[in-house]
């Protein structure tokens, strides 16, 4: 598949992601929900964001995507906007170093990101009201989730065209 | 005398006659069975093109049946539940607002929901949300058409309560997941499992009396002042879809309540 071919898929996820981000977190993946949990769509967005895309978009993806959830959300402006800003562009600066890792390694990856955001949320939300519980059942099956979802994803990509061929901004970043 | 003839004739050649009439009786047979068999081989056969052309159109009508009868058992729970709000509301003191769930929390550190009602429609910040076995939560955000309601299992929701069998007063605090805990109840508090919890109304988002859930668990801990006592609430908050907004302007207490206050709780099949 050529790097070119892909670009026109940039413009449509814009749109994608206005229209159909929040009700597909708030309402779609509801009900996909296993024991409660459900896959949390914006980390694993920032994570196939910077990892394609690069840091730039992966930052200014995690961003958007991280404030949608933060504005939809009760609590403050910040942790989302924060946490994903920087998983996108963690995974962004990062990118040439996970090209070479497998799917497993992949999702490893993503399942100790998933755990330390919702332990960091965890700390900043429920430790001031003395609900700290520290790593819940919930916290490790949202890490198997956003993982086995976001290894769906790659191996559905990789099936069509190298990872190299994925990074279509290439020419842009 | 012609037949006299004939009859006298006749006796001689009976045995031919019932060896080959026989003979000719089980071919006869023989081939009645064969031609029986062929003709219900291609009965069938002709029978099974037309099941063959059936089946695709009787399955197809199986289906649409199917997602019928699923569209009016959902519709039957609907007005099932409408019917038991329209119940509560209309024998309720209480301005209260009905509303439909349109979303849920966005990530995993908040226990909230989405209603369809906004400031437009009266919702305020901080009024109560119910359904009629119990309360939900409080309005956390009004937006002119939605408001956010956070549920009473988050760790960030307290709401005053009574202890309904003893008068002992506490705060009652999510504790995450589907459970819930009554804080600040001494030692000496004398509640048992299973006694149900209703508001205090001190707070002004809910009156005086609404079922909050019963205790599941009293602990006495060595080292604290306080008991540590679990509820389970006695709502399913995931399978919520319609929910009652408790208008601020009015804390009376249901006419379901007795005289201090004890609410009549409904039997729990939200």
């Amino acid at each position: 598949m050529k790097t070119a071919s892909l670009k026109w898929l940039y413009p449509l996820f814009i749109f994608s992601i206005f229209i159909f981000f929040v009700p597909t977190q708030t309402l779609l993946l509801e009900t996909i929900k296993i024991g409660g949990v459900k896959p949390d769509l914006g980390l694993i967005l920032s994570y196939l964001i910077g990892l394609g895309w690069g840091r730039n978009r992966g930052l200014f993806w995690g961003l958007l995507l991280g404030g949608f959830q933060d504005f939809f959300s009760i609590g403050s402006v910040g942790p989302h906007f924060l946490f994903k800003g920087l998983i996108g562009f963690g995974t962004g600066l990062l990118e040439t170093f996970f090209l070479y890792f497998s799917l497993q390694a992949h999702a490893i990856v993503v399942f100790l990101i998933s755990l330390l955001h919702d332990l960091l949320g965890e700390v900043l939300f429920r430790g001031a009201n003395g609900g700290l519980m520290g790593v819940s059942y919930s916290m490790l099956g949202r890490g198997f989730y956003n993982s086995s979802i976001v290894m769906a994803v790659l191996f559905l990509v990789l099936k069509q065209a190298r990872l190299e061929d994925f990074l279509i901004g290439k020419g842009t970043r | 005398m012609f037949f006299v003839v004939i009859g006298i004739y006749k006796k001689p050649i009976q045995w031919v006659e019932s060896l080959v009439g026989g003979g000719i009786y089980a071919v006869q047979e023989g081939t009645y069975s064969v031609v029986s068999g062929v003709k219900g081989v291609f009965t069938h056969y002709f029978f099974l093109v037309g099941l063959s052309d059936e089946n695709p159109q009787l399955k197809k009508e199986i289906e649409r049946l199917s997602g019928e009868i699923n569209r009016l058992k959902e519709k039957e729970a609907l007005a099932d539940r409408l019917q038991r709000m329209l119940n509560f509301k209309e024998r309720s003191p209480l301005t209260l607002i009905a509303a439909n769930v349109i979303g849920r929390e966005t990530g995993p550190w908040f226990q909230t929901f989405m209603i369809n009602k906004g400031q437009d429609e009266g919702i305020l910040v901080d009024m109560g949300v119910i359904v009629p076995t119990g309360i939900v939560g409080k309005v956390v955000k009004s937006f002119p058409h939605n408001a956010q309601v956070l549920l009473m299992t988050d760790t960030n929701s307290a709401i005053a309560a009574i202890v309904q069998r003893t008068r002992e007063e506490g705060i009652v605090q999510g504790m995450g997941g589907n459970l819930v805990r009554l804080k600040y109840l001494p030692r000496v508090a004398e509640v048992l499992e299973g006694d149900i919890l209703i508001t205090s109304g001190l707070e002004g988002s809910f009156p005086k009396g609404l079922p909050m859930g019963r205790i599941k668990k009293v602990e006495k801990p060595e080292d604290s002042f306080f008991l540590n006592i679990t509820l389970t609430p006695e709502i399913s908050f995931s399978k919520l879809e319609e929910v009652l907004v408790v208008s601020l302007k009015e804390t009376l207490p249901p006419k379901d309540a007795d005289a201090e206050g004890n609410a009549v709780p409904e039997p729990p099949n939200h």
